[in-house]
């Protein structure tokens, strides 16, 4: 494996891993209030024992109990939002590529509609009209992103189609939704796989992009986006506050493009102009 | 015989760098090219032909590069090695598309395509002789119709995808002889191309050749091709020259084992039916150490010592040489 | 050309007429709003007068339709919160949109198209490598939060730059420069690979066969053949920095259209929303199909055909 794939998946794995043990791994409850160390600097004493290592926020409580509880949060949005878009994209894809002129062009309409719009503007109002919530998240996401999905998979299938296995399958009278589970769909999973590691990247980032405006998570929840709006407040006095979620942000980012790239240097050539 | 416009000495090209391993992929290369004769580089894929005509104008790319040996090129300037000068310097492009031009196999994709070929062919014209933009294209017209392009002024404006193989080959010839070079160097010019168009390419290439008094290097694995159109012939295999002879010689009496091969595998040129034999097995690939003659896992007539040095070339008439241990010549020659 | 050009502008109208109605649908889906525009205290007579005014007590289909018709004649109603028309408002703060979102686009085309074409050329070297770094750097680093750090270093610690919008040419500083950040970094990938991409073709070696020095080829041949993926590619940015100016506008205080959709968001002033995502959405559709339109140019089998 390159080193950039291992530093992809070590990232990722970390962040699973302190997402799954957050409770164990953890200093100090992350909404344990402690108001006498209200903005403590990183490897200030708490009151009643033990180091803040990032410090504390106007609260007192610890950042980095907060960052590590913070996984749970991206996990569950990035996962959840990219899932659920895929769940509806890709069929669409698949139908827009394989049935009628008149799904086709429907399909491709409606991706067009839906990506013309900024994705935080559409967003910012669904959330807006939803209330902040984190299944409200992962539904702002997927009423957007679906369509960058469905967008790859009918390119593949425009691909794919003409392939004789996929020609000669149709015309040996295998129904259409065999060939596509048996012929067609193994054949997308790597570019899948790369266009769902991208879209894990811009969910988080999308997601603490919400939260920072005060429309993503709510606010007793931990989570990265919302711990960066509240160290906008303290910018001159508490730069740990902005700092520290910022960089496990951008981090696990990093974690899933490399994981991307990984999977798109191994894909055939041909199926990797998809991607671009 | 004057003597040569362009001659290869002793080259050798290497592939790899400091770190990696070096890897010789043609050695002890001589050739000399002549005003208005074709000399061709005969072999099958993979043997060192492209390579060979790389080096010749200087456009190895790394890992390759020319590691020994000589290539001169004379001109009314006098002589002056092409090996010893910056692959990208200015006295090397002084010297490409000027005094030696290129075809290459592909015409396909050997075009730019956002450009229009009379802009293609203008280019050089006026990199090199300083010309106008319009009076490049008045020259890209004229050179457009030398090479047998019906309605030049129309096609001019064209781009390649709007032509056919055998036109767009026309055009990278008008772009190779654009500045009258001396030296022309084709590159399987036909390969890419249909049979039928095939013989129409390479009869305007002889012509021009005579015409123009340029010295023509055809690089090719036909054999028919060479019969046709070559005054001399080179045979290459993996990177060495194994037979060198004139060729009516080289036909009536090929000498080295895979000249025959290749012969005999090659239909006859009356029509007659007879059973094609092909060689058994492939060209050893670059990356394979190999002890002696390359040829000696192939070879019908292998013996101990094949497998223990390559011989080198010896001259079995003043123009006929081979490098086979068959011979006595050659054998004499190192005892 | 002709009918391209025809079909293409086709779509534009469609696109909007559904992001309309995606906007409609959510405006109902939002509920009531005398609910947020009235005072608690109000009585239900000033509740009912107040939904004639704004037509809510109308049959839902003639609200869709009068709510389109009047969009096509560029009137969204008034604005909840500021009792005027809501277009006005938002093309008012539009050209501090533009001009941060061209800015933006300006910085990151001439610093990555130079970085990655130096990238393709010295591939493999520590110029390729540093390129990579920033190309990683700059897609994964969230705008606002490149936004918070560069106010903290170059207005707060150093005091070089303001970090509030409205301060003269040197407050466009930061902000373009953060917004564009992402945008630099996709940029430069794409000329990177489709350099590389074109640098490796068989004509290339054809233009030096003609004896044609390197920055000729490097430019006359080399970014020409490039350049309609980068183009595409520049066309879809677009829409995410009018995206990222949302955010940045709020981080930097600027005045555009951006900080303006979020504060209309706190207040649930639909028609300004509306209005923001209208413009917006048509900005986007025009750019998207000028785009289009250049590649086409750009490759003359497409333009020929």
């Amino acid at each position: 494996m390159s080193k950039k794939g291992l530093a992809g998946f070590g990232i990722l794995l970390l962040v699973i891993v302190a997402a799954i043990t957050a409770p164990w791994i953890s200093p100090f409850d992350p909404n344990a209030q402690d108001i006498i160390n209200s903005l403590a600097a990183p490897m200030a004493e708490g009151s009643e024992g033990g180091i803040h290592l990032l410090g504390t926020d106007r609260l007192g409580q610890d950042v980095m109990s907060r960052i590590i509880y913070g996984t749970r949060v991206s996990l569950t949005v990035a996962f959840g939002a990219v899932g659920v878009s895929a769940l509806i994209g890709i069929p669409l894809g698949l139908a827009a590529g394989f049935m009628s002129r008149t799904v086709e062009s429907l399909v491709l309409v409606a991706t067009d509609i839906v990506l013309s719009i900024p994705f935080i503007l559409l967003a910012l109002v669904l959330m807006s009209v939803l209330g902040a919530s984190l299944t409200n998240l992962i539904i702002a996401f997927a009423v957007v992103r679906w369509a960058q999905f469905a967008r790859v998979t009918y390119s593949l299938s425009l691909e794919l189609r003409e392939k004789e296995y996929v020609l000669s399958c149709r015309a040996a009278g295998i129904s259409l939704p065999r060939t596509l589970a048996v012929h067609v769909l193994p054949n997308m999973v790597g570019p899948l796989m790369v266009i769902a590691t991208l879209e894990l990247a811009y969910a988080i980032l999308m997601e603490s992009g919400l939260s920072f405006l005060g429309l993503g998570a709510p606010p007793e929840t931990p989570s990265w986006g919302g711990m960066l709006q509240e160290g906008r407040n303290e910018l001159d006095t508490a730069w740990w506050l902005t700092a520290a979620p910022g960089l496990a942000i951008m981090a696990t980012a990093i974690g899933y493009n490399f994981v991307g790239d990984w999977i798109r240097d191994r894909l055939d050539p041909r199926l990797q102009g998809v991607l671009r | 015989m004057n003597a040569p416009v362009f001659q290869m000495s002793n080259v050798s090209i290497d592939i790899g760098g400091p770190r990696s391993i070096m890897q010789r992929i043609a050695s002890g290369i001589n050739l000399e090219l002549h005003r208005g004769r074709t000399l061709a580089l005969v072999g099958e894929s993979g043997c060192g032909k492209s390579v060979t005509a790389l080096s010749a104008m200087n456009l190895l790319s790394a890992p390759l590069r020319v590691s020994e040996g000589s290539i001169v090129l004379r001109t009314e300037d006098g002589p002056q090695d092409i090996a010893g000068l910056d692959p990208s310097g200015r006295q090397m492009r002084a010297i490409r598309g000027r005094r030696i031009a290129m075809i290459f196999q592909d015409p396909m994709t050997a075009l730019d395509p956002v450009y229009t070929v009379g802009d293609q062919i203008s280019e050089g014209l006026r990199r090199h002789l300083g010309l106008s933009r319009r009076e490049a294209w008045a020259r890209a017209v004229d050179l457009l119709r030398l090479v047998g392009i019906p309605a030049p002024e129309e096609r001019a404006g064209h781009y390649p995808f709007q032509l056919s193989g055998g036109m767009r080959q026309r055009v990278m010839i008008a772009i190779a002889i654009a500045c009258a070079p001396s030296v022309l160097i084709a590159d399987e010019p036909t390969t890419a191309l249909d049979v039928t168009v095939q013989a129409q390419i390479l009869d305007l290439l002889r012509d021009l050749g005579e015409r123009l008094g340029m010295a023509t290097l055809l690089i090719t694995h036909d054999l028919g091709v060479v019969a046709e159109n070559a005054d001399d012939v080179i045979v290459m295999y993996r990177g060495h020259v194994v037979e060198k002879a004139g060729v009516g010689a080289l036909f009536d009496n090929p000498a080295h084992p895979y000249t025959r091969g290749l012969m005999a595998s090659l239909p006859p040129a009356d029509g007659r039916r007879v059973e094609l034999t092909p060689i058994p097995g492939q060209v050893p690939p670059i990356t394979e150490e190999i002890q002696g003659c390359p040829f000696a896992g192939r070879c019908p007539h292998v013996m101990p010592r094949c497998g223990e040095r390559m011989p080198a070339l010896q001259n079995l008439s003043p123009e006929h040489s081979v490098a086979c241990w068959l011979y006595p010549a050659v054998a004499e020659a190192v005892a | 050309m002709l009918t391209y050009l025809a079909r293409r502008s086709l779509l534009v109208i469609v696109t909007i007429a559904g992001v309309m109605t995606i906007l409609f649908g959510l405006q109902k889906l939002a509920g009531d709003p005398t609910i947020f525009l009235l005072p608690p205290e109000a009585t239900e007579a000033e509740r009912l007068s107040l939904l004639h005014r704004l037509g809510l007590d109308r049959p839902l289909i003639v609200q869709y339709l009068s709510f389109l018709a009047n969009a096509a004649t560029g009137d969204i109603g008034l604005s909840w919160k500021y009792n005027e028309p809501a277009l006005p408002i938002v093309l008012e703060a539009f050209p501090a949109t533009i001009l941060l979102a061209t800015s933006a686009l300006a910085f990151s085309i001439l610093t990555a198209v130079p970085l990655g074409i130096l990238a393709a050329l010295r591939r493999d070297t520590w110029v390729d490598t540093f390129a990579s770094g920033i190309a990683v750097i700059g897609q994964a680093m969230p705008v606002y939060w490149s936004g918070l750090l560069f106010i903290l270093l170059f207005s707060t610690t150093l005091r070089w730059l303001p970090s509030m919008g409205g301060e003269g040419w040197l407050a466009l500083i930061l902000p373009a420069v953060t917004l564009g950040l992402n945008t630099m970094a996709r940029i430069m990938r794409i000329t990177r690979s489709s350099m590389l991409d074109v640098l490796g073709q068989d004509y290339v070696r054809t233009v030096r066969a003609k004896g044609i020095p390197e920055y000729a080829i490097l430019f006359k041949h080399g970014l020409r053949n490039a350049a309609v993926p980068i183009v595409a590619l520049i066309g879809l940015q677009l829409g995410g920095l009018l995206g990222g100016a949302v955010l940045i506008e709020t981080v930097f205080s600027w005045p555009g259209v951006g900080r303006l959709a979020v504060n209309a968001v706190y207040s649930r002033d639909f028609p300004l929303v509306q209005s923001v995502a209208l413009i917006v959405t048509v900005t986007f559709s025009l750019v998207n199909m000028f785009v289009d339109v250049l590649c086409a140019t750009l490759n003359p089998q497409i333009r020929l055909n």
